[in-house]
This record gives structure tokens, sequence and C-alpha cells, in this order.
């Protein structure tokens, strides 16, 4: 018998211990940042909103005022609540400030005011907060529907694929547009119904992703291994397929919540959005359309470039992302 | 024996466009002779031998010197060359006489082996030398006989059978006719299995067959064909 | 003419020197160092060493086909006296396409997927050479001809997809050929083939190199082929050409300890894990931004001294036409080697145990979709693919039974079936009296522990997600092998079982080895201490250093827990040496079964031979038949009548009619004794009379 003292065939040659902890492995992600310079550009472009969301008002000491911005009520208050002004942004978004409409950047308002004479500037920062909650987490109600029906449909197959993959392929061939207008159209507009909206209209693109990343990762080892091991299909689908599919999904989420943001500017464009006065961007756009023509392109500008910075700078992260994991395939 | 059996495959080769001076330096460090010249997808263009290297006075007569250095920095490969319409060439499936033939008719020692226009090889004066060592089985070890005998029908044979009915071996075997006397036959044979005695007085044998000369040769150093 | 020109052989590629770097984040690393080699006309130089020793950058570098961040460092490439060091991408990509080349492990990386094969085979010739369409069809016919393609003419009408991997790669080498290339670069050509297709491959190679006088540049970590193609053959370790000789020199007289080593890892054909040992090279090839100072290969070396850590060592000559990068070259005798710590060889199993598994004419089929328009309203009839079909054996406990044979012949789903990933179409499963009708997931824990598995690829069989040591406590925990409060001791247990120490508990999957990860895939099967282990190829993604280790852990922890081992292998010189009982397999059918030493040896079915004449050996003096069978496997949607194998049966003619009998009967077992049986109609007396299909030079 050979003698339990061999040598082992190919062991590190140092074997010091190389536990990472949580730090550790956040650095790594973090290093993305180090690496890649477009990722970098893309984070000051997101980043510079969400500190401009964070910092809006003094709502980090309160925080139930979130939860009326999202609502969209309570709007007569914000006028005269001191709430709502910070370091960041000296007026509220409806305070009026008459014979002051329209104008141009200046010292006492930064990029100008509205048609109505509110503070842009402050608009566009209380708006930013109500963008940045709403799109994540529409992006993350699609992402748990879409994830599950494509986990579903990958792992079992057969017929549960084939039906559940033709429904959300139905979903898929009516045009987004089309499909957030029917949904508005007919709940009504609110925060809420915009929610679902994106997640009805995204839900069915996330499960595709994820049924084809099931399909391949379903046929590694590790997962016959976990199958002769007698372990449970939710088990194989929640711990042993899922967590090896994050990388696309995470880098897909990216990308989609830069759409949704691009979205829910188009539904306030369009007047489907947020209620009015609520300062949603896709609204502030529209409202200054009417002044370009008038020479004062001011309001439409701001809004627009506050929207093209989210949504550039979150596919920018995503390319950095999508790099980084070619470069060590 | 056919040209494709015995020609060089991939020999060297250089493409129009290269400098006078590199294909200089081919044939100098690798000692060949012919440099055939090929473009695209190795379609024969022309032929660079070592007399194609050295430029005619009568060409840079006219420059000064500042224009010969520039002058000879820039001749390319493709304005010295032998042309290929010039050159003569042969096919891979020629036989080895036709090849001897067409080099002692033009002069030009080496032939390109061509495919249609691809260049497959490249055969040369020294391979023949070679293989006429080989025919005549310079390197096999045995007694080198000649025999003058008459072109008479059966006298070949005669000779081969007084050869092979003893149970000796012929390795080789060359016929040809006798030198300023056309009606006569030399024939030289590689002959081993016999002492030096036995294969004279065997030929002694044959009326009419003249032993003109009977030498050993040992082992030569083995040349690869 | 005056001088001996063209005789005098030159090189056609003379590399001199060669350093091939990869600039990294952390500067330039040195993958390739101080590479020297020639090659001249009609010769084949093999280039040997595991995964990691820079075969392929040479061989890339070769053709400057580097990459972004690859160059060549330093050395000179003369390629018919011209340097290819410099070249603008131009000229290079002429010469690849005149001159050189290329023929990878993969036929598809060189095969257009949507073009016919003979469009694309005939574009080299019309666009490069401006033939006409007519004479450039033609060409590629005698080509497809000269590498034994059967009906070429049809074959230029299909896609690459409608043909096996050895026609591809055959098709591959016809065009790599078609140029008449004075240089070809074949990138472990056979890797991914079977081995009697890899055998009618690699006799093709033979053919073409001397009847087109090309040089050949052939890698390959398999000593087996370099010993059948090559005839000099340079030996390379992280970056260095350690050892270069002729293929006898080098197999009768290796001089650098790691050629040493890698001869002695690899499993000889017809030696046992009763008979004798491998040896493992302890340690790993050094990554190259990481390497010795000294010798690259001291760290593993039996030998090392003092001397050998000081300064690097040169390759120097050893003997006429032998170089060697050791200093003490002269000393080291491999047949005066002894191995550092004392192996002996296994005991042999006793075969006469009761079965712990029988398998009664098992079936499993797979539903095929049909393309045909009925299929729509479900009124096509449907076809299976019978991927096993009526296999029966039993396996006496403590044994290890291997199965072999060709890709596509069943042996995995047989396993798969068994473990229940697969659901059986008929037949019976036995497993210690439990009926294994059903899929894993109906099946109970009980049998479900004491029925593990082992699989194949490395990097797949950890989940790269988790660290080892949770990995390893699922199944502790699952199987309640031990309280909870143990695991971890447990876990540590196990690893040091495989050889692997603490440390490893914290690590993710991909900071491992693919030896290391393996032997984790192992720990884990043995963790709830299972009666049947099912080894699916568990060592022929591995290198053949850590290969030897892994057979050998394998077989300890066996013999340890008295373990029953089903174990499927293409390697049949693996499968001789590690089981007790084969069972060879075609097209679904277990076509001969018995003791591991009587598969070898006279009688055996034909099938049999032809797979024991293909195996490439490790060396040169072998003498083995030369039988190799022809076309393809055929279709198990639609096996051929009687003996299945009768399409391609070499012995067919043996019988009287040509063997009529073969294709209209079913053939009966024929019992040798001692458990050996053979599935074929030919008489026991006549297979008796079988040349041995390997003569070994002295035994």
């Amino acid at each position: 018998m050979a003698t339990a003292e061999q040598t082992a065939g190919d062991q590190l040659p140092s074997p010091s211990a190389t536990r990472t902890s949580r730090w550790q492995r956040l650095e790594a992600q973090l290093g993305l940042f180090r690496r890649s310079r477009i990722a970098l550009v893309g984070l000051c472009l997101v980043g510079f909103w969400v500190v401009v969301a964070l910092f809006a008002d003094n709502c980090l000491v309160t925080p139930s005022c979130y939860a009326g911005i999202v609502r969209g009520d309570d709007i007569t208050t914000w006028a005269t609540s001191d709430e709502y002004r910070s370091w960041l942004s000296r007026y509220s978004p409806v305070e009026q400030f008459r014979g002051r409409t329209r104008e141009g950047p200046s010292w006492d308002h930064w990029l100008g005011t509205d048609t109505r004479g509110r503070d842009i500037w402050a608009r566009l920062a209380h708006g930013s907060r109500l963008i940045l909650t709403l799109a994540p987490l529409s992006v993350m109600v699609a992402l748990l529907v879409g994830g599950t029906l494509g986990l579903l449909a990958g792992y079992y197959g057969g017929m549960v694929d084939e039906v559940t993959m033709r429904i959300l392929d139905a979903i898929i061939a009516f045009p987004q547009i089309l499909l957030y207008l029917v949904i508005i159209a007919s709940f009504g507009a609110s925060a809420t119904n915009v929610l679902i909206a994106i997640t009805i209209a995204g839900a069915p693109g996330i499960a595709r992703l994820v049924r084809g990343l099931t399909l391949d990762i379903k046929t590694r080892d590790y997962v016959a291994a976990a199958q002769t091991q007698g372990e449970h299909s939710w088990y194989i689908m929640v711990f042993e397929i899922l967590p090896n599919a994050r990388g696309p999904i995470i880098i897909d989420s990216m990308l989609r919540v830069g759409y949704a943001v691009f979205s829910i500017g188009t539904l306030g464009f369009l007047g489907l959005g947020l209620p009015p006065p609520s300062p949603d961007w896709g609204s502030i756009v529209q409202a200054g359309r009417s002044s370009i023509q008038a020479g004062r392109p001011w309001e439409a500008l701001w809004g627009s470039l506050a929207i093209a910075m989210v949504v550039v700078g979150l596919n920018l992260i995503a390319d950095g992302m999508s790099e980084e994991t070619r470069r060590y395939r | 024996m056919l040209v494709k059996d015995y020609m060089l495959q991939h020999p060297i080769m250089i493409e129009p466009h290269k400098r006078l001076a590199e294909a200089r330096a081919l044939l100098v460090e690798n000692e060949i002779y012919y440099l055939p010249v090929v473009g695209d997808g190795k379609r024969f263009l022309g032929m660079i031998t070592p007399p194609r290297l050295a430029i005619p006075p009568e060409r840079m007569a006219s420059l000064d010197v500042w224009e010969i250095s520039n002058y000879l920095a820039n001749l390319t490969v493709e304005k010295v060359m032998l042309k290929a319409r010039d050159l003569p060439t042969i096919g891979p499936n020629a036989t080895l006489e036709q090849a001897s033939h067409l080099m002692t008719k033009t002069k030009i020692g080496g032939l390109a082996v061509l495919d249609g226009q691809i260049v497959l090889g490249l055969i040369t004066d020294n391979h023949l030398l070679v293989e006429l060592n080989n025919l005549l089985g310079a390197f096999e070890p045995g007694w080198r006989v000649t025999v003058r005998i008459k072109g008479k029908r059966g006298d070949l044979l005669r000779l081969i059978r007084a050869v092979t009915d003893r149970g000796w071996t012929i390795m080789a075997l060359g016929n040809v006719r006798t030198p300023k006397k056309p009606d006569d036959w030399d024939v030289v044979l590689k002959v081993v299995g016999c002492t030096r005695e036995e294969l004279v007085d065997a030929i002694a044998q044959l009326d009419g067959q003249v032993l003109r000369d009977i030498r050993e040769t040992a082992s030569y150093a083995y040349v690869k064909p | 003419m005056r001088r001996s020109e063209d005789i005098a052989n030159l090189p056609v590629v003379k590399v001199n020197n060669l350093g091939i770097a990869y600039e990294t984040s952390a500067g330039d690393v040195l993958a390739v160092r101080d590479v020297s080699f020639e090659i001249f006309r009609g010769e084949a130089l093999g280039i040997v060493g595991e995964s990691g020793c820079g075969k392929s950058t040479v061989a890339f570098g070769m053709v400057n086909y580097l990459g972004r961040n690859g160059k060549i460092a330093h050395g000179s490439i003369a390629f018919q006296g011209q340097s290819l060091v410099g070249r603008s991408p131009e000229e290079l990509r002429r010469l690849r396409g005149d001159q050189i080349a290329m023929v990878y492990q993969d036929p598809m990386t060189s095969l257009n997927p949507v073009l016919r094969i003979g469009t694309q085979m005939a574009e080299v010739l019309i666009t490069h050479r401006g033939m006409a369409k007519d004479e450039a069809r033609e060409r590629c016919v005698t080509m497809l001809r000269k590498v034994n393609m059967p009906d070429p003419e049809l074959v230029l009408q299909k896609y690459p997809h409608q043909i096996s991997g050895g026609q591809q790669q055959r098709v591959v080498i016809a065009m790599a050929m078609l140029n008449n290339p004075a240089l070809l670069v074949m990138d472990e050509p056979t890797t991914a083939l079977d081995v009697t297709v890899e055998a009618t491959v690699l006799d093709l190679v033979d053919d073409l190199r001397r009847e087109f006088d090309t040089a050949i540049m052939f890698i390959s970590h398999n000593l087996g082929v370099i010993a059948r193609v090559c005839d000099r053959v340079a030996v390379m370790y992280a970056g260095e050409v350690v050892e270069i000789a002729s293929v006898q020199e080098l197999f009768a007289n290796p001089r650098h300890p790691y050629t040493q080593g890698l001869i002695r890892c690899v499993p000889r054909l017809g030696r046992s894990k009763a008979s004798s040992v491998l040896y493992p090279i302890p340690g790993r090839v050094p990554s190259p931004d990481n390497q010795p100072a000294g010798c690259t290969f001291e760290p593993r070396c039996a030998y090392a001294h003092e001397s050998c850590r000081a300064k690097r060592v040169p390759l120097r000559q050893f003997q006429p036409n032998h170089n060697v990068r050791c200093l003490f070259a002269e000393e080291i005798d491999a047949s005066q080697w002894t191995p550092t710590e004392p192996m002996t060889p296994l005991v042999q199993t006793s075969r006469d145990a009761e079965p712990i598994l029988d398998v009664d004419s098992l079936k499993t089929y797979y539903r095929q979709a049909s393309s045909s328009p009925l299929s729509l309203f479900g009124l096509a009839k449907p076809r299976y693919l019978k991927a096993v079909d009526d296999v029966s054996f039993s396996l006496p406990k403590g044994i290890t039974l291997g199965v072999v044979g060709e890709s596509g012949c069943g042996k995995s789903t047989l396993i798969k079936t068994i473990i229940g990933l697969e659901e059986l179409s008929g037949g019976k499963i036995e497993f210690m009296s439990v009926d294994l009708g059903v899929k894993v997931n109906k099946r109970d824990m009980a049998t479900i522990r004491e029925l593990q598995m082992v699989f194949q690829n490395p990097n797949a069989t950890m989940n790269p997600s988790y660290p080892i040591g949770r990995q390893l406590e699922r199944p502790l925990r699952r199987f309640k092998i031990v309280p909870p409060s143990e695991i971890r001791a447990e876990v540590v247990r196990l690893l040091r079982a495989v050889k692997l120490d603490e440390h490893y508990y914290d690590r993710l999957p991909n900071q491992l080895s693919g030896g290391e990860k393996q032997r984790v895939g192992i720990a884990r099967a043995f963790a709830g201490r299972p009666d049947l282990v099912l080894c699916d190829e568990p060592v022929s993604a591995l290198d053949v250093s850590v290969q030897a280790a892994v057979l050998n852990l394998l077989a300890e922890i066996q013999q340890q827990q008295g373990t029953t081992l089903l174990m499927i292998a293409h390697d049949l010189s693996v499968v001789r040496f590690f089981s007790d009982m084969i069972a060879v397999m075609y097209l679904g059918q277990i076509v001969e079964i018995g003791p591991a030493e009587a598969i070898y040896a006279p009688p055996y079915h034909p099938y049999t031979e032809s797979l024991l004449a293909a195996v490439p050996i490790p060396d040169p003096t072998v003498e083995q038949a030369h039988v190799r069978l022809s076309g393809n496997v055929p279709s198990p949607l639609d096996p051929p009548s009687g003996c299945r194998f009768h399409t391609r049966c070499p012995r067919r003619h043996l019988l009287p009619d040509d063997g009529t009998l073969c294709t209209t009967t079913v053939p009966p077992w024929q019992d040798v004794g001692d458990g050996h049986r053979i599935f074929c109609h030919i008489p026991l007396d006549q297979l008796r009379a079988f040349e041995p299909a390997v003569k070994m030079a002295q035994e």
C-alpha cells in the first residue's frame, strides 16, 4: 500500500493563510474602479447624483419625508417647511419666486428658474432623490419576478419552460412605450404604477437572461454533484446556480436601472409620470420644452442633462464590469 | 525516376520587392546558387543567381557617388532577377533525363519545378550528379566492373545471367554506348557476393565480352539524396 | 556546378535563444526563455511538457500570433534563412498562407461553420493562387483522398458540423497541406480525438511528412503520441527547453530529472497497480512571474543540490544530439533511480466477493425531437437515441471496474443512469438489494449516501462561489455523518486524507490548481463513506504528473475504506493500471468484460484489439499491430443490425461468407472462463490465435 506520507502532487508552495475577509472581498470588488477608467467616469457621474439625492434636504435626519416624496402627496407643506432646504439646495422645489420666471443661471438661482419661477436646481436635486429611488426599486422587483421565472424555466425545462417563455415572449413582443402607455393609462399616474409598468416591461428580458445562464450552469458538474447528494431542487437553484449567475445579472441590472431612469423620464415627459408638482425630471424637460423656442433653453437643457448623466454613468459602469469579466475569462 | 521524387521540396525563396542585399545574404549564408523569386501564393516570377548580383558598370556610369549608394540601396530583387519567361522550368512528372537535357540545352543548372505557376521545388545539376552517383551504386560496397559488349540482342542478358546464376547480387547497373565506338556498349555493374577472381573468371567465360576495368569500392560517406 | 549546394540539408526553421514576454500590469513577464531548436525538412520535432510550460506560446511566437500583449523579447527565428522577428503583419500573413500552416486542437477554430467544406477549401486555391474553380475543386478532392477521407466528393458538399471530429481534423490538415507548406505547426492536434481516430490521424501526419518533406513542429502533452510521430523531442519546463534529443535516445536514456519524472509517472500499458507504482512529481510548475533564481526545476527535483540554486543552468551538450539543462546530467541515471519515499504496490483485491451492484439488461434511451412536420400534431413515430442498450454486469464488492470505449459509446450515460441523473428506460439496477429504478431525487437518503460520484472536469467540480470547507461540510450535514460540533474537524480530516492541509478550508476553488480541485472533489465523494463511487474520467483533464498523484490517492482511499469503484476512462493504460476488471463498450453495449489482465492479451474482441493497437505508448521500442478502424461510429439512433461492430470490424472476413452472419444475427456471449466474456461470432480458438496487439520489447 502506498504510504500515507507520500508527497502530494501539486500543492501551493506557501499555504499561508488565505482566508479572505469581507472587507478584502469588498476591496477587490471596488478595485474595478481603480482598474477601469470608464467605470470610474461612470461612478463619478452617478455618484454625483447620489450625493445630491442624499443631501437634497435634511431628510437624512427625518426619513419620513422620503415617503412623502415617493407618494407624491403633502405637496402644500413643501413650500413652507424648512426641512426641504439644505446646504445643497437653498430652496424648496415648489417655492415660487414671483416675477423671476425663466431666468438663466445666476448666483441666486444656480441653474435658473422655470416658467413658474421655481428654482431649477432645487427641483432637479429633489427629483434625483425620487428617480434614484424609483428606478433601482422597480428593477429590483423586476429582477425578483423575472429571475424566479427564468430560474424555474431554465432548471425544470420541458413544459414549464415552454409555457413560461411563450407568455413572456408575448410581453416582449409589445413595444415598451406602448406597454407603459397602456398600463399607466388604465391604472393612473402614480409612483406605484410606474413601478409596476417598469416591472412588467423588464421582467421578461431578465427571465430570458436568467434562463440562459441557468441552462448553462445546470450542466456543470457541481450541480450534478449536488443532485447526487440528494439536494432539493430549490436548494440547487438558489444556492448552487444563482450565485454563479450573479456576474451577468449585476451587469444587466446596471443597464436596466439606466433604462428605467430613461423610461421614468419618458413617462414624465409624456405626462404619465408622477403627478405635478412633484419634481420629476421628465416633467421638467416637458415643461421647459415650450421655452426653448423663446430662447430660454435652460429648463429643458438641465433636465435632459441630468437624465443623460445618470443613464450614461450606469452604462459606463456596466461596460467596465463586463470588460472586467472578459479579462478574467 | 521522376523529378518530383528527386527535387528539393520547399527551397529557400524570396519575394520580388525585397532588397537585393537580402537576396545576396540568403545566397551567401545558405551556400546556395539558385534563389527562386515568388509572388503571392508561391507563384514563380523569376530567379536570382550569383551573377545577377553583380551590377553592370554601365548601369551606374551616369550616376554620381551619392546617387550610386542610393541606387544600390533601393535596388530590389525584381529589377535584377532573371524573368520567369526567359527561364526554363519543368513539371513534377517529367523524367530526370528531361531535366538534364533542359539544363544542358539552356546552360542553366537550376530548374524551378512548377505546378502551373506554383513553385513546388527546385532541381539542380547537383541533384542529377548525386543521382548518377546513386545510379551507379557509388555508395554501395562491392566490385565495380566495366564490361564492353557488342550491341547484339541478348548480350546484356548473358552478362547478367553469368552473375546472377552464380547467386551473386547486382547492386547497380549502368549501360551506355561506348564513347567513339557507337556499335559497342559499356556496361557498369556493381556486384557483391563473390571474390575478385571468381568475378573475373566468370566474365572471361563470356565470349565477345571484354572486361575493361574492375575495382573495389569501399563504403563512401553516405550522402542523402 | 562547383559545389554541393542544397544537398547540405539546411534547417527549415532555426530558433535561437528565443524569449517571449507578455505585458502585464506588473511589467513584462517572460513566458518562454532561451529556447533554441531547429527543424529540418521532413523532420518532426515534438515539444512535450505539462500545461503552463510555454509549448503553445512557442508555437504562436513562431508566427507572431501572440495577441496584443505578447511580444518577442529576445532571440531570433529564422525561417528558410530569413528572420521572422520584426516582419510586418502583412508579410507574416502571406507567409502563413504560403509556407507555414497551423493545425490546432479544436478543428472548428480553423473551419468556418457557415461555409461548405468545398467552398472554404477551394477558396484558398482560387483567391490565393488564381486557380480556376474546377481545377481547385479537383485539387481539393485529391488532397482529401491523401488524408484518407472516405467519399471526398460528398464531404466537399457538407458543412463542417455534419462530419465527425476526426474528419474535421482531417479536413483541417488537408487544408493546411493544400499550399504545400514548408513548416506545419501542430498544437495538440489529436488531444480532442478518440484513440482509434487519433491513431489514423497520426499515421496520416507521418505519411504526409514523408511525401511532402514538410518540417513539422508537433506539440503534445502526451508522451505516447510524441513517441509515435516524432524524430526528435524537446522537453519544455517552465518556459525553457530542459532536454532535447532523438526519440529513441530520450526514452531510453533520459537525463533531465523532469524528463525522467514525466516518463515515470505515466502508467505503461500492461502494468497494473498490483505490479507497479506511479511516481508523481511533487510540487507544481512555477508561474512565469515567480521563477526560482537557479534551476527552474530545482524546487521539485529529488537530486537538487546547493549549486542548483545559485544561478540559472544553461542548456549544454550531454552527447552529440542530446542536450540537457542540468548540472548533474552525467550522474543522473534513470535506471539507478530510487523513490525518495518507499512506495509499494497495492494488494490485488479478490474478485470473488459478493456483488454489490447488479445491472441487468439496462437500457437508457433519449427521445429525439423529430424534424418531420407530423411531429407538430404528435403523429410522428418517436425516435430514440439508444445511448445504453442492454447492458448487464455485476460488480463484486471492493473491486474496481474500468469501463472503456470511444466517445459516444454510452459509458457516461451508463454511470449517470446508475447514479440517477438520467432516467432508465428498461432493465434493472440493483444496489445492495435496493432497486435503483428511479432518479436520484426520488431515492432515499441512505441509498444516496452509499452511492457517490467523482467528476471529470476539475474546474466545474466545485462551486466557484463557496469556500472549499463549506462545500465539504454540506454532505456531512446532509448525511449526518458526524455530530454538528465535529463537522469542522471532520472536514479537516477529509482534507488531510486527500493530502491537503487545513488552510484549504477557507480557500475558494479558483485559488486551487486542477489537481487540488480534483482532490477536493474526491474528498467530497468519499465524505459520506459510500460503498460505491462512480468516477467519470477522474484524471483525464489533469497533467500527467498530477494524474499519477490523484490515481495513487484514489487507490489508497479505496483500500482504506474498502470502497467499490466504477471508473470510466478513455485512456487504456490508466484503466489497465487501475482496474481489477474491465468492460469494453461499443455503441451502447458491452462487447467484452473480464479481468483486467485478460482483456489485454488474446483472446479478445476485435474492437478491443483495435483499441489496443491504437493506444499511443510512451516507448518507441514497443511494436503495435497495425489495426485501424475505418469509418465512423454509426449513429446510436439507428444502430447496425446483428453485431453492432460489423460495419467497422477488421476481423469480419475470418468468418465464412465474409461475415454475413454478423450483419444478421446478434452475436453470442462466449465464455473464456474466470468471468471473461466476449460478445462475438468468431470462435474462441480463432480469437486466441490473434497476434498480440502490443509487443513489449523487454518485459
